[in-house]
């Protein structure tokens, strides 16, 4: 097989693929990327870790004897992105690949075809369509707000619940939630609720920016997603997602505004005096200012004070700021509030399509 | 009593040991029960266990971990108390700030015992038997309880003293004497000497600490490994372990079992592990100290051994989730099931000194209700198990594996 393609176009689709090619695993067949030629003048090419797999679709030139070959990632991926020329050509035969660049031969000995795992492509039954960006903002909003290799293991993803023409995203580590609902185009009047992998909706999210539509198709242990260039199929987390619905706060007496940046800037601030297990700070809101405050026996403490707008009553309460900060470099409005019933209750916090909320910490008794 | 007394000692350890301490609380606070056969534990009709008695009762032969139907048939006029845990963490407290105004060096044991390095305070204080009785006094004067104190160059031996002359006694072993006042106690008196070791002891004719000295430590290593070499120190009073401060002492709170065979099977494992979760919480829930780390410690049958560990989001000393953070641990990082397992150990530590806790979202409402009824059940049952004594109020779980 034979091939030649620009440099660029191709250093970034091994980028994609080769984000899932782990560097060592027990089988090493999977840290190879696989090339294969296709008739209609494109290559694809694959990796996985068999947790999550993408497959993406190259355009080439001049592609002749289309075959398939495995090459080790590690190596190619770091010379193509490396290499300056503008087009580079691929010969590749049973024994090695060899690529000619404008200064230099690169020549990558050839794994033999041995069982690489396929990526398999997207069914024609129970898919949705959502545009790209939008899918791409839904991950960004809830990622962050997984847990992380929790004993409960249905909160270590990301919940996609799809009912009618909408999908909500959901994800939480009981600390925090984040719900973000898309519409989507549902013509197979799909009606399911399946958790991804965080990993495999972050790489979904890489991949769907800027495409007009993603397909994805739910399955009983895996999600396929395709965009125009690439498929994702990507292992599902086994467990029911909590009742998510229950746990947002509905009713909120008490409401604090201020202008994001301005939070922001002084939780990290303050934080840096906050109990460094806890992270917790403590704010109080009153007369139009909030004070923002950490005490801690061994390093000291620290306050802030910023303008805010306090409605419904006085507000007292503490915080991870670490979580508090994550939500709102999640938000995009540079004035918002934070929304809560009483003292010891969850704030709630909202920006259109998007609902976060946090829960305070508490003194034990 | 010797005035002056430095040299008799390499360190100055105090060994406080409080008398019946449940019983004692339950007398001061209830005037009516002075002087009365007070039996803390499961009812009297009850198939549970004596967890304290006081002094009167024990004249009866009534004593901790005996059934309560026999204590009942020994003392049947004998006034037969649930507990109240609370009640005695609250009057722990009160102890142990009496400590800390004689030294920093405190290290609790469990609510009504704790060693003190009083070495560093004596230019203060005056001469470690002095602090010894003041302790006793003002914790007499502050609290209304007695005390009985054992004074001596190591933890071991401290602690073996304040055991000699109880209640209310003060015990003193210089250390030119350690040898021949260790002598005549049986072997079981020894630390990390347990069931197991007693009878391998006991099978090569070692009935008494005094038979133990007589052994050459060759023969020992060779019988009992590392654990001889122990056995050889400390039957001598060398126990090289130091009181560090409160916040650098109490590094962990574990407990753990040795089998009396190897065990395979991971639901016998599962069983002890649950016990033994028990045990740690109630000792953290008493020192109050609930820790964010649970650990798992297993020795398989070729005494290799391997410790697992994992950081929960918030403190704990609820038994039940200590325990599936423990079996967890087992079932995932451990051989448990596939290779014999001579021991098994679990503790907490990573201890919070914040007492802020981070509020969750959905566990708030059922599990989180859930844990706290947990809770709330094992706080009942340590104040049984602290008076009648373990085994008089257990989980259906252990009995079904027994």
């Amino acid at each position: 097989m034979k091939f030649t393609c620009n440099r660029v176009k191709l250093a970034e689709a091994l980028g994609l693929v080769n984000n899932v090619i782990p560097a060592r695993a027990s089988k090493p067949v999977i840290q190879n990327v696989q090339i294969r030629g296709n008739s209609d003048s494109t290559i694809t090419l694959s990796g996985t870790d068999y947790e999550i797999g993408i497959s993406y679709n190259l355009e080439v030139e001049n592609l002749t004897d289309p075959s398939t070959a495995l090459i080790s990632a590690s190596s190619l991926v770091g010379i193509v992105q490396e290499d300056r020329s503008e087009e580079v050509t691929l010969e590749i035969n049973e024994e090695s690949a060899k690529m000619i660049a404008s200064r230099g031969v690169f020549e990558f000995s050839v794994a033999l075809n041995e069982e690489f795992p396929e990526i398999r492509s997207i069914g024609t039954e129970d898919v949705i369509e959502i545009p790209g960006d939008a899918l791409t903002d839904a991950i960004s909003k809830t990622s962050f707000a997984t847990a992380r290799g929790d004993t409960r293991y249905a909160l270590n993803g990301i919940c996609i619940n799809i009912q009618d023409e909408k999908a909500d995203f959901v994800a939480s580590d009981t600390h925090r939630l984040s719900l973000v609902s898309k519409k989507i185009k549902n013509d197979s009047k799909v009606n399911k609720q399946s958790i991804v992998i965080t990993k495999g909706m972050q790489e979904l999210a890489r991949m769907a920016s800027g495409e007009d539509v993603v397909q994805i198709q739910l399955l009983s242990n895996e999600m396929v997603a395709k965009t125009s260039r690439a498929t994702l199929i990507s292992r599902l987390v086994d467990g029911q997602f909590p009742r998510y619905q229950d746990v947002i706060p509905k009713e909120t007496a008490l409401s604090l505004t201020f202008v994001r940046d301005e939070l922001m800037h002084g939780l990290r601030l303050v934080g840096k005096m906050s109990n460094e297990e806890s992270h917790s700070i403590k704010i109080d809101a009153a007369n139009d200012k909030m004070n923002i405050s950490a005490t801690t026996g061994s390093l000291g403490s620290g306050q802030q004070e910023l303008d805010a707008k306090v409605e419904g009553g006085e507000i007292s309460a503490s915080f991870n700021f670490v979580y508090l900060i994550e939500a709102l470099k999640s938000f995009n409005s540079s004035e918002m509030s934070m929304k809560l019933s009483n003292n010891d209750a969850p704030v709630r916090m909202d920006e259109g399509d998007y609902i976060h909320v946090v829960m305070p910490i508490t003194s034990r008794r | 009593m010797e005035k002056t007394c430095k040299n008799f000692w390499s360190r100055a350890i105090i060994h406080v040991d409080m008398d019946a301490f449940f019983a004692a609380v339950e007398q001061l606070d209830n005037p009516e029960l002075r002087g009365k056969p007070v039996i803390i534990g499961g009812p009297a009709n009850s198939r549970g266990v004596v967890s304290t008695c006081s002094y009167e009762a024990r004249e009866f032969g009534v004593h901790s971990a005996m059934s309560s139907a026999m204590a009942h048939r020994l003392c049947p006029h004998g006034i037969f108390l649930p507990g109240r845990h609370e009640r005695y963490s609250e009057v722990s407290g009160q102890i142990h700030q009496i400590f800390h105004r004689f030294t920093p060096s405190v290290l609790p044991l469990s609510c009504d015992e704790a060693f003190l390095d009083v070495t560093g305070s004596q230019r203060l204080f005056g001469a470690a038997p002095d602090i010894g009785l003041r302790i006793k006094d003002i914790i007499k004067a502050e609290t209304g309880l007695t005390a009985s104190v054992g004074l001596a160059g190591t933890l071991f031996v401290a602690k073996v003293a304040s055991d000699m002359d109880k209640p209310d006694g003060l015990t003193i072993i210089r250390d030119e004497e350690v040898i021949d006042r260790l002598a005549i106690l049986p072997v079981r008196r020894m630390w990390g000497v347990g069931k197991v070791a007693e009878k391998k002891l006991l099978r090569l004719g070692i009935n008494t600490i005094g038979d133990l000295q007589s052994w050459p430590l060759k023969e020992l290593i060779e019988n009992f490994g590392n654990f001889g070499e122990h056995m050889y120190n400390l039957c001598r009073g060398i126990d090289p372990r130091e009181v560090e401060g409160e916040d650098e002492a109490e590094k962990s709170i574990s407990n753990e079992h040795t089998f009396s065979r190897d065990i395979m099977k991971v639901s016998e494992l599962r069983s002890t592990l649950l016990y033994l979760s028990d045990k740690v919480a109630r000792r953290a829930r008493c020192a109050q100290m609930p820790g964010r780390t649970v650990q798992l410690k297993v020795k398989y049958s070729d005494f290799t051994s391997i410790t697992r560990r994992i950081t929960l989001p918030n403190p704990t000393s609820c038994a039940q989730e200590i325990f599936e953070t423990a079996f967890k641990l087992l079932q995932e990082k451990s051989e448990c099931g596939s290779r014999p397992v001579r021991l098994i150990g679990v503790g907490v530590s990573n201890f919070s000194e914040s007492c802020e806790s981070q509020q969750s979202l959905f566990f708030n409402i059922q599990t989180r209700n859930n844990r706290e009824k947990i809770e709330k059940a094992e706080i009942a049952a340590d104040a049984i198990i602290n008076k009648l004594g373990r085994g008089t109020i257990g989980r259906g779980s252990i009995m079904l594996d027994k």
